[in-house]
């Protein structure tokens, strides 16, 4: 089913791009294609959990692919459902997230590229750590595990980094490649540049209206920084879509924004329409996302292991609720957002536990906050009626509170 | 004379309001929503119109609101009913800061500020529990009329606990403890009581303050109103007609648009 999925969109993004170049339609080509890559069996495939330090896995000749956020891509074609209720037959109820049930699913009726390795981390995501380790069962390989330590003392860096360095051997066995300290240094080099590149998109973004917000930046940003991270190709893909930005703001581009969000965690994958209710009729943009914002530093090249542990250590989403709404408050001034609309992925305890504190902070704050229970992946239990009925409210508050 | 009309088609029932320019009430209507939205909204506007003595060419602006707004082909325009109660209430009771609004789908809480801007707002979760519809379903499972519930509500002397959230499970529940011979009205009471924990837990998110009114088909309940009060410690503004705000802040929007 991916395979055909990935095939089907090289065909016809091929075919659209070279009539018409667009740079999120590129994005998700060159996800189809690298899908497509994964099944031809002629490089080794890594099962990379979400944040995993890919720098490290690419290095050493690995195709990555993302077993967590695949399903989203599968959702956006209404593929996840028959997905999620297989994975029930193996214990995964009803109130486990469903980025891991669909991806369980998939697993098990063989939809996924087969793994060479299974490498995760443990600071973000707990579920991540029990599938990974659900799949090393599955398919014979030993998942490796990075116990993330949750604060940034230089104690829990050298630990962090004596885990990475120790990933190095049993990487070599399963791709038959060996490590180059320049292999690792001229991945870190397209992830440096990428962060650059990121960070000047962001730039743009900042500008009031911005040039470039809603369904277009999500999609494309979303998969390029949570699927595409730190391939060469992801350098000409984000040259072409600053281009594209600068070109849409000269020519002065916009759907008359009057509203500035910021999204928090993601919007259901198989919904679109979200977006076009928020920026075609209520002319509110997401000119910032959570999932898509550069919040590391520059990794330092000649000290790879230990400026990559600190990255991850560093996360807003790992740790302490302070670090997030940290980088909350100070996106939302940093990008002048009206508002902030945080979707609570059902069963996810990462996002949804802390939305209280979140809420609060951001309030007191003076910037009104709305959180949406939704499920990210699976359709069966959405209502637009609802949504859209909470979105739009949101928006008239907005508008109510810019009055005063 | 400028008239205009707001038209709030909610899960259960379907509300018309007309008013004058001078924010004068000309009618109302309220009827079933039914299986079809559309029906009920034709058949509400027209019943309002009669009782103005109106035809529809004499509406100047029509703003729908509502779970079927977006389905009155010959609205002007929709807005939510988040801010219609708003604006609803505020001009029928200009102390209110914070209303609570019970309907057929979901529940909210909304905070006002003086002049009836939404401030800040919260609403149940995707499930029924807390609304209207759960009431509606525990009438049923009791074989006992809607109406009746809040005169039935009063007369429990010790309520039994509904400990389920999901109104599935709910019904149930209400099922066997009829069955191990729990008297219906203590049964009533305790339903009552499960909708005042949910309503005020989403009261306590919007914060705000000043006089806290009911709107809402839920608001002529008096075992709700009572368990509210009990457990807020204060009196809530209940409007004659509570069923018709949503319809009414929609008709005095429509008034502002119709005559900036």
């Amino acid at each position: 089913m991916l395979k055909k999925v990935c095939g089907d969109l090289v065909l016809r993004l091929e075919a659209e791009t070279k009539e018409v170049p667009d740079g999120k339609k590129e994005i998700v080509l060159a996800w189809a294609k690298n899908g497509l890559e994964c099944f031809k069996g002629d490089k080794p495939v890594c099962w990379l959990g979400y944040n995993y330090p890919v720098e490290i896995p690419l290095a050493l000749g690995y195709l990555p692919f993302y077993p967590e956020l695949a399903p989203g891509m599968l959702a956006g074609f209404n593929l996840s459902s028959g997905l999620v209720e297989m994975a029930e037959t193996r214990f995964f109820n009803m109130f486990c997230c469903t980025f891991h049930r669909c991806s369980l699913g998939a697993a098990s009726k063989g939809i996924w590229p087969k793994p060479a390795a299974i490498l995760g981390l443990s600071n973000i995501c707990d579920g991540q750590v029990k599938l990974l380790n659900l799949f090393g069962d599955m398919f014979g390989v030993t998942p490796l595990i990075l116990e993330t330590p949750l604060d940034i003392g230089e104690k829990d860096v050298n630990y962090l980094e004596r885990q990475l360095r120790d990933l190095i051997p049993p990487l070599e066995d399963s791709s038959g490649q060996k490590f180059t300290e320049e292999k690792l240094k001229e991945t870190i080099r397209i992830s440096n540049r990428t962060r650059k590149a990121l960070l000047r998109i962001d730039e743009l973004r900042k500008h009031s209206p911005s040039p470039y917000h809603g369904a277009s930046a999500m999609n494309g940003l979303y998969v390029l920084v949570t699927q595409l991270w730190g391939m060469p190709q992801t350098l000409d893909l984000l040259d072409n879509l600053i281009r594209e930005i600068e070109e849409n703001e000269t020519r002065g581009i916009s759907n008359g924004e009057k509203f500035r969000l910021l999204l928090m965690v993601t919007t259901p994958t198989y919904k679109t329409e979200i977006y076009n209710l928020l920026e075609k009729k209520m002319k509110a943009n997401f000119v910032v996302a959570e999932l898509t914002n550069v919040v590391w530093e520059e990794i330092d090249e000649q000290n790879p292991f230990q400026s990559l542990a600190r990255k991850l250590i560093s996360h807003p989403m790992a740790g302490s609720m302070d670090k997030r709404v940290d980088w909350a408050l100070t996106t939302a001034r940093d990008f002048n957002v009206d508002g902030v609309i945080h979707f609570s992925h059902w069963g996810c305890r990462q996002t949804s536990g802390g939305v209280g504190v979140l809420r609060k902070r951001i309030e007191d704050a003076g910037i009104p906050f709305m959180n949406l229970d939704v499920d990210l992946v699976d359709p069966r239990s959405f209502s637009w009626g609802q949504v859209s009925t909470r979105l739009e409210g949101f928006i008239e508050m907005l508008d109510q509170r810019k009055e005063l | 004379m400028l008239i205009t009309a707001g038209i709030d088609i909610g899960s259960l029932s379907t509300d018309t309001v007309i008013i004058g320019e001078n924010k004068q009430m000309l009618s109302y209507s309220i009827i079933s929503t039914g299986a079809n939205s559309k029906k009920a909204c034709d058949a509400s506007f027209a019943q309002a119109l009669d009782r103005a003595g109106l035809k529809k060419e004499d509406i100047d602006y029509v703003l729908s609101t509502g779970y079927g707004r977006k389905r009155v082909e010959f609205a002007d325009d929709e807005i939510t009913e988040i801010t219609c109660h708003a604006r609803g209430l505020h001009f029928q009771h200009p102390q209110t800061g914070r209303i609570i609004d019970i309907g057929g789908q979901d529940s909210k809480a909304i905070a006002i500020n003086e002049k009836g801007k939404v401030m800040n707002f919260a609403m149940n979760d995707k499930c029924a529990a807390g609304t209207g519809r759960f009431l509606e379903v525990m009438a049923r499972a009791l074989e006992i009329e809607l109406e009746e519930m809040g005169a039935l509500s009063l007369k429990s002397n010790e309520a039994v606990p509904i400990s389920n959230m999901c109104t599935v499970f709910a019904e149930s529940e209400v099922i066997s403890l009829i069955a191990e011979g729990k008297q219906v009205f203590d049964i009533v009471n305790g339903i009552s009581l499960s909708i005042s924990g949910r309503v005020l837990g989403l009261l306590d998110r919007v914060g705000g303050e000043g006089e806290i009114a009911m709107s809402g088909g839920v608001a002529k309940n008096i075992g709700v109103v009572s368990a509210i009060e009990d457990k807020l410690g204060v009196k809530l503004h209940i409007p004659k007609e509570p069923q018709i705000i949503g319809a009414l802040g929609a008709a005095l929007i429509a008034l502002e648009r119709a005559n900036p």
